[in-house]
């Protein structure tokens, strides 16, 4: 099977779309013309540079430089957590979502590629870069939806913790349903794709291999590893970074910081 | 029933030295020195927002004081671990807070923390007989407790704090949502159970308890003067 190759001209036929929601921002006065704008500029932007980069990543297969990528993804979904979650005081985010996802999505993303698709190297680029993608964007919402949770729950039920703390619950104790609402809010997109895989929609990375010509079996089979994959990322990554971030809300007194 | 009679040990519990406690820039209070007695029925009274409720929040370690220490049975309260010391010593907040349950539920969850695991649970006929002595007979142990007045929820809070046994009581404005004839009632059961089993209560309180033989209630005011709270018979 062939596949159509997309010129720059009909990629631009494309700002058509942006046109049409920039014109209903304006007349229903919703103020978002400039993110749309913004948002529209920088996905060519973002996207064409990271196809050129990947371009010659391909060809290098430097296994270092691989490493690198991988790292750099990494630090820029810790940042984007960061900057998604409000909390109220200075609560460091960043740490706890960088060290989870070095610790736990490097090696998984190892073991899909290696063990369970059986890319040989296993570093193979063209594997292990969307692979470690996927899992590492899956996972950026979850912790972020996690986190975000956590601390409205720990504004808003404040008092009931401080009541359990000053009845000599420990810290874990006393913010024990919050942590677990705040997981289980994490964990839920991935669960919900499970069941309506395939009846909803068909998900990015099959839509992708079969507009790429892949056979729509081979596809689904991918498919089915990258949904398994997510699950189980976006389940640890959301309850390791939620359970280290949980710490710093306490201090040394078991006192809640907020 | 069993009464403290007799000249009673004068065992030190409660002991602040230099204690100082400031907000970030906002010195609430300098220098505090202070004795409680075990078994003692204190009565702490002020001004408002001269410190009585972080007064009372530093013993039980849910503050930190800036400067000087507090001692719980000869033992610094920072040496002691928190849960342990929150177990003997409970803060009860002006404001009942119920969790979502019943009313037995709201009584008893305190117990299924670690801190607590072996301490015997009463039960539900005792619960009925402590909900009667708190002018709450009509209650039932299964009503949803988030849906009782603030009155009776306050009484709810009372009584989990008596059924938790600590060593000291400590009660911000215990009786503040109750009409005047609960009011008294309720503030005599606390009385009574501070005589029955010795625990030590220092109660923030803008009315004065009505003494009973046998107790002497003791006075202390906020702001200190010249460190010493002032203990007034």
């Amino acid at each position: 099977m062939s596949t159509i190759e997309i010129s720059y001209y009909q990629l631009l036929m494309c700002l058509g779309f942006v046109l049409i929601v920039s014109i209903l921002s304006i007349s229903m006065k919703l103020k978002l013309e400039k993110e749309i704008l913004i948002g529209s500029i920088r996905t060519f932007g973002q996207l064409l540079l990271v196809g050129y980069i990947l371009s010659h990543i391909f060809d290098i297969e430097n296994v270092y430089l691989i490493i690198l990528v991988l790292v750099w993804m990494v630090f820029w979904a810790s940042h984007a957590v960061k900057s998604r979650v409000k909390s109220k005081k200075l609560i460091p985010i960043f740490l706890p979502t960088i060290c989870t996802m070095l610790i736990c999505y490097l090696p998984l993303a190892f073991i899909v590629t290696y063990f369970i698709i059986g890319v040989r190297p296993w570093y193979l680029p063209q594997y292990l870069i969307p692979i470690t993608g996927m899992i590492i964007g899956n996972s950026m919402n979850a912790i972020s939806i996690s986190l975000d949770r956590f601390f409205n729950e720990l504004i808003n039920k404040k008092d009931e913790i401080e009541q359990a703390l000053s009845f000599g619950a420990t810290y874990q104790e006393a913010s024990q349903t919050i942590f677990k609402n705040a997981i289980t809010s994490g964990m839920i997109p991935s669960i919900n794709s499970l069941m309506t895989v395939g009846l909803v929609s068909l998900p990015g990375m099959m839509t992708g291999q079969i507009l790429g010509g892949q056979a729509p079996l081979s596809a689904v089979k991918y498919q089915i590893i990258v949904m398994l994959m997510i699950l189980v990322s976006t389940s640890v990554g959301s309850i390791m970074t939620t359970y280290w971030v949980r710490k710093y809300c306490f201090n040394k007194d078991c006192q809640l910081v907020f | 029933m069993n009464t403290l009679e007799g000249p009673k040990v004068a065992m030190k519990q409660i002991e602040f030295e230099n204690v100082s406690l400031k907000f970030e820039k906002e010195n609430i209070f300098s220098n505090v020195n202070l004795k409680i007695t075990k078994g003692d029925f204190i009565l702490l009274s002020g001004p408002s927002g001269v410190g009585k409720t972080s007064l009372l929040l530093l013993i039980n370690r849910m503050l930190s004081p800036s400067m000087g220490q507090i001692l719980f049975n000869n033992q610094k309260i920072d040496q002691i671990l928190v849960c342990k010391l929150r177990q003997k010593v409970l803060y009860i907040h002006q404001k009942p807070m119920m969790v979502s349950g019943s009313v037995k539920h709201n009584l008893l969850f305190p117990f299924k923390y670690q801190v607590r695991k072996g301490q015997l649970m009463p039960s539900d006929d005792q619960l009925y007989q402590l909900l009667d002595s708190f002018a709450l007979t009509d209650l039932s142990l299964q009503q949803d407790a988030q849906k009782l007045s603030v009155g009776q929820q306050q009484r709810i809070a009372l009584i989990r704090g008596v059924i938790l046994k600590p060593e000291v009581l400590l009660l911000d404005e215990p009786t503040s949502s109750l009409d005047e004839q609960n009011k008294e009632l309720i503030e005599d059961r606390l009385v009574e159970h501070n005589l029955q089993t010795g625990t030590t209560f220092l109660v923030v309180n803008h009315r004065q308890f009505k003494d009973v033989p046998g107790r002497c209630l003791k006075k202390l005011s906020l702001p200190p003067i010249d460190g010493s709270l002032e203990q007034n018979k």
